[in-house]
């Protein structure tokens, strides 16, 4: 694979799926959150490359988006919806970068999981991200995760 | 006449918000029926008729490889058209999804236009819809 730039790929695919899906924006970066309370939701996806995917963002931008994208009022969204929006946040991400990072090769995507908030480091087996980066939205932070296996 | 649009998608948000986009875009649609995956779906398509069927691609016990091919394996489920929405947007995975039988295919991210699109390109416009 070509160098990539993981960041500027990251950037365009939150952008891109923010502004289409969930009508709202990323108003730049942001220092990923420090507690508080935060949904967090990861995945594996597997072809050419391999790797997991991961975003967590805070409970109020998590109800806020879950409103953009069902269309409902914040107070009507119950707590189960809101953690599979956050869930489908995570899928649309992930399949818009790796169709980014090698788009003539076809790849599956595990069923997204909601994940205790910090338990990345488990998943990735300790291993330092590919790219991660954290950006500001209306009612909190969203930081997304890359960590990308090495081809055997 | 009104269309019968079933759903498959394992993430009951989704199927929500796919059903809120094809009601933006102005088709008048009979009932929507809604699956989790292509197994639910195969059953559900026995007991009713339905116009188009839009499917996701990754979804367990039965993806929508394996269900876009069970239906073409049909002799009259082959004859609904079906439109893949998808994240994978590689071109061999759309290739691959034409070649097996659907006869459509929008990538997530998508807007409303761009799914009213590919609904009207399927069934050759030859269905009802309001102004938007």
């Amino acid at each position: 694979m070509t160098e990539l730039n993981f960041e500027g790929l990251l950037s365009g695919a939150v952008d891109s799926v923010l502004e289409t899906m969930f009508f709202s924006a990323a108003w730049g970066p942001a220092e990923p959150e420090t507690g508080g309370a935060v949904l967090e939701s990861r995945l594996a996806f597997h072809g050419r490359p391999s790797g997991t995917f991961a975003v967590s963002l805070s409970e109020p931008a998590a109800r806020m988006m879950g409103a953009g994208f069902l269309g409902e009022d914040e107070e009507a969204l119950t707590d189960a919806q809101t953690g599979q929006v956050v869930c489908e946040l995570a899928n649309m991400l992930c399949g818009s970068l790796v169709s980014k990072l090698e788009s003539k090769e076809s790849f599956d995507l595990s069923p997204p999981e909601l994940v205790p908030f910090g338990s990345d480091a488990a998943f990735s087996s300790g291993s330092p991200p590919t790219a991660r980066q954290s950006y500001e939205l209306e009612g909190g932070i969203l930081t997304v995760t890359l960590h990308l296996k090495a081809a055997a | 006449m009104a269309l019968n649009i079933m759903i498959v998608d394992d993430s009951p948000v989704m199927r929500a918000f796919i059903r809120k986009v094809v009601g933006l875009t102005g088709l008048d649609v009979g009932e929507y029926y809604e699956a989790g995956d292509g197994e639910d779906a195969l059953k559900s398509l026995k007991g009713r008729w339905v116009d188009l069927v839009l499917t996701d691609i990754n979804m367990p016990n039965m993806n929508g490889e394996e269900f876009v091919r069970r239906m073409e394996s049909d002799n009259l489920l082959r004859t609904i058209p079906v439109i893949v929405v998808s994240t994978d947007s590689s071109d061999c995975r759309v290739q691959q999804m034409l070649a097996l039988g659907a006869k459509g295919y929008v990538c997530k991210p998508f807007l409303p236009e761009d799914l009213r699109d590919e609904v009207e390109r399927v069934l050759g416009g030859a269905h009802d819809r309001a102004e938007l």
